[in-house]
C-alpha cells in the first residue's frame, strides 16, 4: 500500500506540466526528424517497409508515402500543444507498432536497413538500441497521453 | 475513450492523408500508389552467348524466362539466392549463392554474369539486389522473376 502510495506520488511529480511539455518537445523533434528523410526519399523508404515483410507488397507503397506525413502531424501536433489527445494516443500506436516490427525483424534475422531516422547506406543497422530508444518513447508518450493538466496547450477539444 | 479523443485521431490521420498523397501526386519524385516492377529488357536464349561472352558489355540489368535461366544454368553461369538465409538453408537452384553484395563481389569477378532470384511475383529482393549489384559495378545482370517458384515447379535441380 505504502508502495503504490510512493509510485503515485512520483508519477505525479513526473506528471508536472513543465516535464510534460518537456516529453512533448522532444517526442515532437524525433517524430519530425523522423520523417523529413522518409518524405524527401520515397522511394528509399518504400524499399525498407518492403524489407519487413510485414505488409503485403502492394500495399508498400501507401504506407510509405503516407506515414512520415502522419509522424511529421502528429510531431507538430505535440509540439504546438494542438490536440495532443489525438496525437499521443497515435503516437502510441505508432510506437508500439514500430517495437513489434523491429522486434520481429531482429528476432528473424532479417537484415533491413531500420529507415527508422534515416534512409541512406549509412542508415543503422536494425538494432536492440532502436527497440530501447522505441520502450523510452513510448513511456514518454504513455505519460503525455495520461497527463492530468492541460498546460500550455492550445486546443484541448 | 471519449468522442473528441476519436475525432481529433481522425482529423490528424485525415490531414496526413491529404498532404502525403496530395504531395505525392504533384512532387517530381512521388511514387506510384500501387507498386510496378521496372519493365527489364528481356535477354533471348540466342543472345545469351554473345551477352555471356561480350567483354565490351555495357552494364544493365536484363531479365531472363525459365528456359534462359536453364540454359544459363546449364552453361554455369553464377546463381545468386536472394531471399532470406532461413528460406535458403531449407532448400535453393543447386549451386546458388546466397551472399551479400560486397561478399559477392570479393568472390567473383565483375564481369561475370550472374542471375539473381527471389520468390515470388511479390518479392522485390532480387530487383533491389541487381540495382546494388549494378551499383557496385557489377555488368552482366539477370533478373530471373519468380525464379524460385518457377524453378520448383519446373522440377529443375535444386539441394
Amino acid at each position: 500500500m505504502e508502495e503504490s502510495g510512493l509510485s503515485y506520488r512520483i508519477m505525479n511529480k513526473i506528471k508536472h506540466p513543465i516535464i510534460i511539455l518537456i516529453f512533448r518537445l522532444i517526442l515532437g523533434f524525433v517524430m519530425i526528424y523522423a520523417s523529413f528523410d522518409k518524405i524527401s526519399n520515397p522511394k528509399d523508404f518504400a524499399d525498407i517497409v518492403q524489407n519487413y515483410h510485414a505488409i503485403p507488397y502492394s500495399l508498400t507503397n501507401l504506407v510509405a508515402i503516407f506515414l512520415p506525413w502522419l509522424e511529421l502531424c502528429v510531431g507538430a501536433c505535440l509540439i504546438l500543444g494542438i490536440f495532443v489527445d489525438g496525437a499521443s494516443l497515435i503516437n502510441l500506436v505508432l510506437m508500439g507498432m514500430f517495437i513489434i516490427l523491429l522486434s520481429q525483424a531482429l528476432i528473424r534475422g532479417i537484415d533491413v536497413e531500420c529507415g527508422c531516422f534515416t534512409v541512406s547506406e549509412e542508415g543503422s543497422k536494425i538494432a536492440l538500441q532502436r527497440v530501447m530508444e522505441d520502450i523510452l518513447f513510448l513511456g514518454m508518450t504513455y505519460l503525455v497521453f495520461t497527463r492530468k493538466e492541460r498546460k500550455y496547450e492550445l486546443f484541448t477539444k | 475513450m471519449n468522442r473528441s479523443l476519436i475525432l481529433q485521431g481522425i482529423v490528424i490521420v485525415g490531414l496526413a492523408a491529404l498532404f502525403s498523397f496530395g504531395y505525392n501526386s504533384i512532387r517530381r519524385n512521388g511514387i506510384p500508389l500501387i507498386p510496378v516492377k521496372k519493365e527489364l529488357q528481356s535477354a533471348e536464349i540466342s543472345d545469351l552467348e554473345l551477352l555471356i561472352e561480350d567483354e565490351n558489355y555495357e552494364p544493365i540489368i536484363r531479365g531472363v524466362d525459365l528456359h534462359s535461366a536453364k540454359e544459363m544454368f546449364d552453361r554455369g553461369v553464377i546463381f545468386v539466392d536472394t531471399r532470406d538465409e532461413d528460406e535458403y538453408q531449407v532448400a535453393h537452384i543447386k549451386g546458388a549463392l546466397n551472399l551479400s553484395v560486397p561478399e559477392l563481389a570479393e568472390n567473383i569477378s565483375f564481369d561475370d554474369p550472374v542471375v539473381v532470384y527471389c520468390d515470388g511475383e511479390e518479392c522485390d529482393l532480387s530487383d533491389q539486389y541487381a540495382e546494388s549489384m549494378l551499383d557496385f559495378g557489377f555488368s552482366k545482370i539477370f533478373i530471373f522473376r519468380s525464379g524460385w517458384i518457377k524453378w520448383r515447379k519446373a522440377g529443375y535441380p535444386i539441394e
